[in-house]
């Protein structure tokens, strides 16, 4: 059943909110857990959002589509937890003013939704990914892990197809030469 | 090692979906209750400005500015009192000599 006939055709909020908590739980757990890469940071967001999608709710006013609305959410909040967690980081600031880039460069992040013969070289690809700038790395991330098409990507960014095209291609551009640069550095 | 990035580029295409603890909405809903039943303190409301980066950097700007106006007007405020120390020690001098003189002047009785 669609969200949104569900928003309409319920009457008690409560129920409205538990069937999108449902239906939308591994959706925005995935966009979080692809965002921060870690599996109890990714849990807390889910939770973060629902509370702010609790607290929404009643502003709600259609001018996106419910799942779009609740991408954006996501998006931003996973955004935002990632940014407060680094400037909790011991050296955080120095770092950012003198442009240290602070992914590590050992892959520590095993995603359970991949396959297993995968599992290292998605964790390699998961390092270089969050090496990304933030509208990159949202782009690759909706469409690589959510399987959103680059419509939907431009709808959810408030930007155009072709500016979400571009940022895909510089996405994997970038990809391509911080892995290049990784397996010159540590396997050569 | 073209082909090693592009496997690696492809490891993540079919990805299945990773599942959050089971009972989501429980916990969903007892944050909430949570919030609902919090009282609301001033406090948390002025930390929550406070630590905005904006206001603690403007913050301190304003302190240092107010450091540096400080040590302004007390190095003006001590050159004003050397300066009038000064001008007591010329006029003492000069009400020496004065009296000096005036002796020298009035020596008979």
């Amino acid at each position: 059943m669609n969200q949104q006939a569900i928003i309409d055709t319920t009457q008690n909020a409560e129920e409205n909110f538990a069937s999108i908590v449902n239906y939308r739980q591994q959706m925005v757990y995935n966009t979080a857990l692809g965002i921060v890469q870690n599996e109890e940071d990714a849990e807390d967001i889910t939770q973060e959002v629902f509370l702010k999608i609790y607290e929404g709710l009643q502003n709600f006013r259609n001018e996106s589509s419910l799942s779009t609305w609740i991408y954006r959410i996501t998006i931003t909040t996973s955004l935002d937890f990632e940014k407060q967690k680094k400037r909790q980081k011991r050296g955080g600031l120095m770092q950012r003013v003198f442009g240290f880039n602070e992914a590590t460069e050992k892959p520590d992040f095993f995603h359970p939704g991949v396959a297993l013969d995968k599992k290292e070289d998605a964790a390699v690809l998961f390092m270089a990914i969050k090496k990304l700038p933030e509208k990159q790395r949202t782009a690759f991330i909706l469409h690589k892990i959510e399987g959103l098409t680059n419509n939907d990507i431009a709808s959810m960014m408030d930007s155009t197809l072709l500016a979400v095209e571009s940022l895909q291609v510089r996405a994997k551009n970038n990809l391509r030469n911080y892995l290049k640069d990784y397996y010159e550095k540590y396997f050569k | 090692m073209n082909n090693k990035i592009e496997n690696i580029l492809n490891s993540i295409d079919g990805i299945e979906k990773a599942n959050p603890q089971p009972f989501l909405l429980t916990r969903v809903t007892a944050r909430i209750n949570a919030a609902n039943a919090a009282p609301e303190n001033i406090w948390y409301k002025i930390a929550f400005y406070i630590k905005k980066p904006l206001v603690a950097f403007s913050a301190i700007m304003l302190l240092v500015l107010i450091n540096i106006f400080v040590i302004k007007s007390i190095k003006h405020r001590s050159d004003l009192e050397n300066l009038a120390k000064n001008t007591n020690n010329q006029r003492y001098d000069f009400a020496i000599n004065v009296s000096v003189m005036y002796d020298i002047e009035n020596q008979e009785p």
